[in-house]
């Protein structure tokens, strides 16, 4: 076995040329392979993990993935406004433990400003049942202040107490609310969550600001932002709610009284059953991608046994000689499995370092949420033992095929 | 002492599967144990097939050989291999080597494939410059790698490398056809030296009827080969 690593390992530097190549291909497939699987579970998990223990959503009448994506993910289009006395209505009836009010739609810089109560950081749960902490400072006491996501805080270098200015709409339609200065009161702790790219304000604050507002003008009004707090102004319409009940049992029977409810239409969402129509796209999207990288790391397979095939030729006298000091088929056979095996374990050596220096990178240079791994789990190293398994399997081509050769050629040679 | 036969063919006989034509038929013969045989012949005589059969590559259509006493038509083809690592030392007439090997690796190679060779090695460093400085090869080619060597050194290398582990039978095809004459006479010189210290049995085949002269022993292949008559 000595003498066959020796011969592998410099037959193997006197052909580095197309060696060198086929580990370039192995490594991308590896690559392509694990950070398909790393990042759609990365993905998978981040939907997933987003929202816990909210039993209920209630908004105004959508598909129910329209309406987490929204009211949660703060992503699509925006819905229509439930009346802030439907808010007020439900959080009073007697199977619901809690009910917190949301607005969403405002943003600040490229990040999403939602407006909300104190009720919000008392009762969102996310990944595990885990509550929102603050890092630094904590949730609203004054008219103005805001709390702000810790990806937020990171890349616009926020610190407590700053005054920041929040924009009317997102995106190119945006209009900072430039006389109104709201006050960091806290940053939350990073949770892997839309939690983490939002700012919170107070719901009176949104509808104060937008007093200003009107058929989608701005129009100065004069009122300092001290004489506008005092006013006493009260939300009329929201986004929509999340609600806690009492008694999970209770969950179909307070949908249905939410969607036949009096004097507003409503839809009311399970979230969970929602997440898991999410799950069951993502994991679609997950097995296509996975079937696409697979059929790249058989491409890069086949190169490998085709470049073996190719230089199979310049090798004829080698084997010849190898056969002739008395070297068995069993040899023969283990040189192009060796050799298979060194391609594809440096393959997926430098395939995993790769992929952990890109991943590095994209986290140093785009900052996300999304948590993704740096290190393959279980299924991934099954998947990397199932590649260096089925490369050693089909380097049987090249060795059946040299160890022909070896047959016809004989002691010698005549090439 | 009664010498032994090392090599006793009773019958062999050889066509290629697709074809009907038996190119092969040897007369029965037999090698004494430490002799030194001769067999020349025109290229096509059938002689490289014979040496093929004798290694064990090649497979005859019907033979009856032994060898040390080796029932050896009755072998397997992987016993036949370990036979071959075991007993056997190979020159070609040229490319003995691989390129990629230093001198020594090659040289070492040889043990690689059969533990009964590295068991007649006890100090593999020392044996090799031993034969080194026996085959006139300065020991600075030691590590050198084999393409890097000229022609006359790599045919000595490769006498080396069949010498190394004393196996009982040494194979020479053609080894002198790619040297000069100059290089070709002190090539036999030190061929037949190391082999007669060595007390191995040397069949060597050639087109060149000159070397005969060194050789008791002196078959012409065309009239021992029955195919060809």
């Amino acid at each position: 076995m000595k003498t066959l690593w020796l011969l592998t390992s410099k037959s193997i530097t006197n052909r580095r040329m197309a060696f060198t190549l086929s580990i370039i291909s192995i490594v991308i497939s590896v690559v392509l392979l694990l950070g398909i699987d790393r990042i759609t579970k990365a993905a998978k998990n981040h939907f997933l993990n987003t929202i816990n223990q909210t039993d209920l959503i209630a908004a105004a009448p959508e598909g129910s993935l329209d309406i987490l994506l929204n009211l949660i993910f703060h992503m699509g289009d925006p819905l229509k406004e439930v009346d802030y006395s439907s808010y007020q209505t439900i959080s009073k009836m007697d199977k619901v433990a809690w009910a917190v009010p949301l607005s969403v739609g405002d943003s600040f810089k490229s990040y999403d400003a939602v407006s909300t109560t104190n009720d919000y950081f008392k009762y969102y749960r996310y990944a595990s049942a885990k509550v929102l902490e603050f890092s630094q400072g904590g949730d609203f006491k004054d008219f103005y202040d805001v709390v702000v996501g810790s990806e937020v805080a990171k890349k616009l270098h926020l610190t407590l107490h700053e005054i920041i200015h929040l924009s009317h709409s997102s995106g190119e339609s945006a209009h900072t609310h430039a006389n109104r200065d709201f006050h960091i009161c806290g940053i939350l702790k990073s949770t892997g969550t839309p939690n983490d790219t939002s700012v919170f304000f107070q719901l009176k604050a949104d509808e104060a600001i937008h007093l200003e507002w009107q058929s989608g003008h701005f129009v100065d009004m004069h009122i300092s932002s001290e004489q506008l707090a005092k006013m006493n102004i009260q939300p009329k319409h929201i986004s929509g709610i999340l609600i806690g009940l009492k008694n999970r049992s209770n969950i179909l029977n307070i949908a249905d009284k939410l969607e036949h409810f009096k004097g507003e239409n409503l839809k009311a969402v399970i979230p969970a059953k929602a997440l898991s129509k999410l799950y069951v796209l993502l994991k679609n999207m997950q097995e296509i991608l996975t079937l696409i990288s697979s059929i790249v790391f058989v491409a890069a397979i086949f190169g490998m046994i085709a470049t073996m095939l190719a230089t199979l030729n310049d090798r004829r006298r080698e084997i010849a000689i190898l056969r002739t000091l008395g070297a068995t088929v069993k040899s023969i056979f283990t040189l192009f499995a060796l050799e298979a095996f060194i391609i594809v374990a440096s393959g997926i050596l430098l395939g995993n370092v790769l992929l952990t220096l890109l991943l590095i990178l994209n986290n140093l240079v785009f900052y996300t949420t999304v948590q993704i791994s740096y290190f393959p789990d279980i299924y991934e190293l099954s998947l990397l033992f199932i590649m260096l398994i089925s490369a050693i399997i089909v380097s049987v081509i090249p060795a059946l095929k040299s160890y022909k050769n070896s047959l016809q050629d004989g002691l010698m040679v005549k090439i | 002492m009664q010498t032994k036969n090392i090599i006793e063919i009773a019958s062999c006989v050889f066509k290629y599967p697709q074809s009907q034509r038996i190119i092969l038929d040897i007369n029965p013969f037999h090698v004494r144990s430490g002799g030194h045989l001769f067999l020349h012949g025109k290229s096509g005589s059938g002689k490289t097939t014979f040496l093929n059969i004798l290694c064990g590559i090649t497979e005859p259509l019907q033979s009856n050989i032994k060898i040390l006493e080796t029932d050896f038509s009755n072998l397997t083809p992987s016993q036949k291999d370990r036979f071959r690592a075991d007993n056997y030392g190979t020159i070609f007439q040229q490319f003995n080597l691989l390129p990629y090997l230093s001198v020594k690796e090659n040289i070492a190679l040889s043990c690689g494939f059969s533990k009964q060779k590295t068991y007649h090695v006890s100090d593999m460093e020392e044996e090799i410059e031993r034969l080194m400085s026996a085959l006139d090869l300065a020991s600075s080619l030691l590590n050198k790698q084999a393409m890097h060597l000229s022609v006359g050194e790599q045919q000595r290398v490769a006498v080396a490398r069949a010498l190394i582990g004393a196996p009982k039978i040494i194979i020479a095809d053609e080894p002198t056809s790619a040297l000069d004459s100059d290089a070709k006479e002190s090539f036999m010189k030190l061929l037949f030296a190391q082999i007669e210290a060595q007390g191995s049995t040397l069949l060597f085949v050639s087109h060149d009827k000159e070397l005969s002269s060194y050789f008791e022993t002196d078959y012409d292949f065309s009239k021992f080969n029955k195919a060809l008559s």
